[in-house]
């Protein structure tokens, strides 16, 4: 069987990906839905331009030449290095309760530590649960939030996912470290579509980073991942993103999470890679007291178009939700921050914030703030601000006074800028978002 | 004594006017200077001339130890060892003042050891009775107006000029911050032999320190220099006789 499938997209492609898979017969049947689905949808009409995706030509399925390994030594020596040098490894060392790294269309890599194994957490490749005592875990929440009706990158995800992981954490559990899983894209031409399926039982607590990069090449590339997770009543889940695309990527993944009563969804956020981003983080509020917050940064420099933002619905009373929104315009980059705050007629005395900051750092990049609001609530407390700024001379020349040159001023003054977002991270993965900054500042300087 | 600053000839303009109009200035290494003028004489911008803020156009000579710096960026006049407090510091929401600081010494070509630079910065907080965290709050927001000049000396402290210009540093400072403002100043000055180029309206953060020369600038000149008696007929008749 050849490693890659053919470009573009039919039954037959669909179904050698689950034979591949030795999927049973209900994932079949949900791919060819999701693949009818994807068929009938039109291209979304709005956001950024996507006339220059041309999905026939995409690759949806790239195999590394060997199986899942739970050994850092097993890997490839060509993948090993890959991932030695984005530091996977020593992060997993450093402080990280299990691992995941996935190579194009498959995980090459997975572990988890045995004392969070002890725990009862299962963590593992989604393909590895489909068959494992949570397949009925699988089958009940796979794509339930996320359904290949919601738009057409869903549906194209459903009919050809692949890679990604599979998280349960049974009830009052509190997982002291991270799990990670990170996404490394290298076939040129082709498309990654891994699924995140997170499960966190009632009083659990869960953090789960993801990162993502790839190397530039001449045509595009398509990201249309997929990240559910369910926080069960009293159970907080933060999902930590820093995404690194490189210039020719397309990114439309969607990330969703319901809540029950009580519990709580973080999203953290730094986005500063890829040639276009659709991406709008969603919470649904399910339950009494259910909270959100979403803390996120997006830098779009050169020939960046990244529409991002974030999405809540209040569907019960005294829920909260919190939206701290960052972007960064350079170089004729352009931002759109998107939202939605939607609070239904059951969701008495819920609350919602948000506060969405942009810095202009010229004035050939643009930025765009896109809130809505649907609120059916009358004793809702609904709060939105919105400014748009530039650097000003005054604190570049107070910094330059102390032995800064302007461009260390202005990196450094962007940091500051981007606190918000970093002190949410481990130290790590902060180091690496300030590393991307500052790799964003100093390109074109 | 050697020779620290001299400034000779030094104008400073906007579009549509000029502000100083050919000053002369010396400051000697380990000597206290100080700059008196009433309101508008151009204190500040003689201040942020021999910095370099590039908010006006200059022309003149500036030399500081030994080299000419007319012609160099204020951030480098930095690093050759020039500091300027200033009378309005600049808030920069989110970023830290200790990782401001951290970023400002490693950008003087000192490598930052971070246990030493922690020590180091909450000694310096402790003597200036700042809050011990303010190190990890964001510079100059929400502080009050005396702890924002307490933050500029900290700075000061921090980065170890040869010479500290520092603009109506004792405003905004009650009677008995003023005080330890003052008696930090000395203990620095005691310790490194630094220059102080004191520009005050209202001189009482000179209480600590011993005066070399007083200057006093009207309409954007050197109208009068003098010894440190001077000052006390100034104190005594506003500047009508200088």
């Amino acid at each position: 069987m050849a490693s890659k499938t053919p470009k573009g997209l039919t039954p037959e492609i669909v179904r050698e990906i689950s034979a591949r898979k030795n999927e049973p017969k209900w994932m079949l049947e949900f791919r060819l839905r999701s693949l009818r689905k994807y068929l009938a949808m039109p291209m979304p009409s709005w956001g950024p331009d996507l006339s220059e995706l041309d999905i026939d030509n995409i690759q949806s399925y790239v195999k590394p030449r060997k199986e899942m390994v739970r050994n850092w030594k097993d890997v490839p020596d060509d993948i090993r290095q890959t991932f030695e040098d984005l530091g996977i490894p020593e992060a997993e060392r450093a402080g990280l309760a299990g691992v995941g790294a996935q190579f194009d269309s498959e995980l090459v890599y997975h572990n988890v530590k045995s004392a969070v194994a002890n725990q009862g957490v299962y963590y593992d490749s989604i393909e590895n649960a489909m068959h494992s005592k949570y397949r009925g875990m699988v089958h009940r929440y796979f794509m339930q939030l996320v359904p290949p009706e919601d738009h057409k990158f869903a549906a194209l995800h459903g009919a050809v996912w692949s890679g990604g992981s599979f998280v349960y954490v049974p009830p009052n559990t509190s997982v002291q470290f991270p799990l990670q899983s990170y996404f490394r894209f290298n076939a040129p031409g082709a498309g990654q579509f891994e699924h995140t399926l997170i499960i966190v039982d009632e009083g659990a607590d869960l953090h789960f980073i993801e990162g993502c990069s790839a190397p530039k090449y001449n045509i595009a590339n398509l990201h249309a991942g997929c990240v559910e997770i369910f926080v069960k009543k009293n159970a907080s889940v933060k999902y930590s993103t820093v995404e690194n695309w490189s210039k020719n990527m397309y990114n439309l993944n969607t990330k969703r999470a319901i809540v029950e009563a009580g519990g709580k969804m973080e999203w953290v956020t730094g986005s500063f890679g890829s040639h276009v981003s659709m991406l709008y983080p969603m919470a649904i509020l399910n339950g009494v007291g259910a909270s959100m917050e979403y803390t996120g940064v997006t830098f779009a420099g050169e020939g960046k178009d990244l529409d991002t933002g974030v999405k809540v619905v209040h569907l019960a009373p005294r829920t909260t939700s919190y939206i701290n929104a960052k972007s960064l315009a350079k170089d004729g980059g352009k931002n759109t921050f998107r939202s939605l705050v939607k609070v239904t007629g059951r969701a008495k005395n819920a609350k919602s914030f948000t506060d969405c900051q942009s810095l202009m750092l010229d004035s050939k990049s643009t930025s765009n703030t896109v809130p809505k609001f649907d609120i059916s609530c009358s004793s809702a407390d609904i709060a939105h601000e919105a400014n748009v700024g530039k650097i000003s001379e005054r604190e570049i020349n107070y910094l330059r006074t102390r032995g800064l040159s302007e461009d260390e001023a202005r990196a450094l003054i962007v940091r500051g800028f981007t606190n918000d977002v970093s002190k949410e991270l481990p130290f790590e993965y902060a180091a690496e978002m300030n590393n991307l900054i500052r790799l964003e500042m100093q390109e074109n300087m | 004594m050697s020779k620290l600053l001299i400034a000779k000839n030094l104008h400073a303009s906007t579009a549509d006017k000029e502000l100083l109009h050919g000053i002369d200035l010396r400051i000697d290494k380990g000597e206290t200077v100080v700059v008196v003028g009433p309101n508008g004489a151009g204190k500040s911008t003689l201040a942020r001339s021999l910095m370099g803020v590039s908010d006006f156009d200059y022309s003149g000579s500036i030399s500081f130890a030994g080299k000419d710096v007319a012609k160099l960026p204020c951030e480098e006049r930095a690093k050759l060892g020039m500091f300027l407090s200033y009378q309005d510091p600049v808030a920069i929401p989110g970023l830290p003042v200790g990782e401001m600081l951290r970023s400002t010494i490693e950008a003087h070509g000192k490598k930052v050891r971070l246990r030493e630079f922690k020590l180091t910065l909450a000694k310096y907080l402790e003597k200036l009775d700042l809050n011990p965290f303010s190190g990890e709050r964001e510079l100059n927001v929400d502080f009050s107006g005396g702890e924002k000049k307490k933050l500029e000396i900290l700075q000061m402290l921090m980065l170890r000029p040869q010479l500290a210009i520092l603009d109506e540093i004792d405003s905004g400072l009650d009677v008995d911050a003023a005080r330890l403002v003052s008696r930090v100043i000395r203990e620095y000055q005691d310790e490194t032999n630094c220059s102080l180029a004191i520009v005050t309206h209202n001189m009482r953060i000179l209480q600590s320190l011993n005066v070399d020369r007083v200057y006093v600038i009207r309409d954007g000149l050197i109208s009068c220099v003098g010894d440190v008696g001077m000052l006390e007929d100034i104190r005594k008749h506003g500047f009508k006789n200088a």
